[in-house]
């Protein structure tokens, strides 16, 4: 075809293109993925029985993982238009917050967990395990939205969406976790937020790519 | 591009022009492809401009969001010979994201819209001393001011032209 026919075809579909605000489809497409993730492991695991004793500190858990989803939210959303990227001092600040809850969670356990052992040789709380698998339906969802849009950094692009989902799958796993101690939540939720940021930022090049 | 995205055709039909003949340049200032190759990657731009023409922001110069989808697409592009098996050398990428004169001249095309909206005098004045690089004695001449005017002029112009920069860049 030659190019002032793709043109002219072009032209003809043009009509008024969406202008609605990338952020907010981004918080639209992040609701469903944590509804999803909240429908998971309530039909799965059911809320935990206590909950109603407890709803302070299950709140206080799905904050804390809320803050994660929140804080990547923004940057996803500009680094889904072409051209646009983040400053180094985005994630390095995003990098250094999450290092210190983690240090300050590890300073918070109780003593005998406190121990390097205890973390490294003990068992991997199923927590670790849990919340990058409720993140996974949150991932799709943003994921395929973010498709429609023209990102040019994929692998930062795919870190923000995996710390998005990582944190919406905290939030959703918040509800059933029976551990309410912050600073295991600090370092175990920490961890599995941090590990989704690095599959995103793994297979973001591959599945972003337009 | 603004009045494209309200959906005025013939407006966009222009751009679309204008943009194609932007990027065979670009292309061919960077690949040592034929004509047919070239124009193969600007259509495959154009293409992607028309289906992602809603992640452009209309605050934002257009200049910037175009050339970030050229490159994008051609290094795509590259990464698909590579795959067929050309080589691609990598100093060829680096080059890629290197300025060039002809975006140079499309921030120009948005310079020029911001000197729309200064007063007469000092976009005159700027365009006489800083864009076609008179001497302020030429300027004050050609424009009838005196010289000391025609300073004058262009610093406040500069000030106002940074100022609204300053407001066109997102935080």
């Amino acid at each position: 075809m030659k190019t002032n026919e793709l043109i002219n075809v072009l032209a003809e579909d043009s009509g008024p293109a969406r202008r609605d605000s990338l952020f907010l489809k981004l918080a639209v497409a992040a609701l469903v993925g944590l509804g999803v993730g909240v429908l998971l492991v309530v039909f799965i695991e059911g809320v935990r029985p206590d909950f109603t004793q407890n709803a302070t500190q299950v709140a206080l858990k799905a904050t804390f993982s809320a803050v994660f989803a929140a804080a990547a939210l923004p940057i996803a959303a500009r680094l889904a238009r072409p051209g646009r990227s983040v400053g180094v001092w985005v994630v390095a600040a995003f990098a250094i917050g999450l290092v210190c809850v983690l240090v300050s969670g590890f300073m918070m356990m109780p003593p005998v967990e406190n121990e390097l052992g205890g973390l490294v040789g003990g068992v991997v709380p199923i927590a670790f395990l849990i919340i990058p698998a409720l993140a996974t339906p949150a991932a799709i969802v943003i994921f395929s939205w973010y498709k429609r849009n023209a990102p040019t950094r994929l692998a930062l692009a795919g870190a923000s969406v995996g710390a998005m989902s990582g944190g919406l799958g905290a939030m959703a796993y918040a509800l059933v976790c029976p551990v309410d101690d912050m600073g295991f939540v600090s370092v175990w939720y920490g961890a599995a937020i941090v590990l989704c940021t690095a599959v995103g930022a793994l297979v973001g090049p591959r599945i972003l790519r337009w | 591009m603004s009045s494209a995205i309200a959906g005025d055709k013939r407006a966009y039909q222009t751009f679309l022009g204008e943009v194609a003949a932007g990027l065979r340049v670009f292309i061919r200032k960077r690949l040592f492809v034929g004509p047919d190759e070239a124009e193969d990657i600007v259509q495959e731009v154009l293409l992607a401009i028309h289906t992602k023409r809603h992640t452009y922001d209309v605050s934002q110069p257009v200049t910037p969001w175009i050339y970030a989808i050229a490159r994008f697409k051609l290094v795509d592009h590259l990464r698909k010979l590579g795959r067929r098996g050309v080589q691609v050398p990598v100093e060829d990428e680096i080059g890629l994201f290197a300025e060039s004169d002809h975006e140079a001249g499309a921030v120009k095309r948005d310079i020029e819209r911001l000197l729309d909206k200064l007063p007469r005098k000092q976009r005159e004045s700027i365009r006489m001393v800083k864009l076609q690089e008179l001497s302020v004695r030429e300027a004050a001449e050609k424009a009838s001011m005196s010289e000391s005017d025609v300073k004058v002029s262009v610093h406040r112009g500069l000030k106002t032209l940074a100022r609204l920069v300053a407001e066109d860049t997102p935080r």
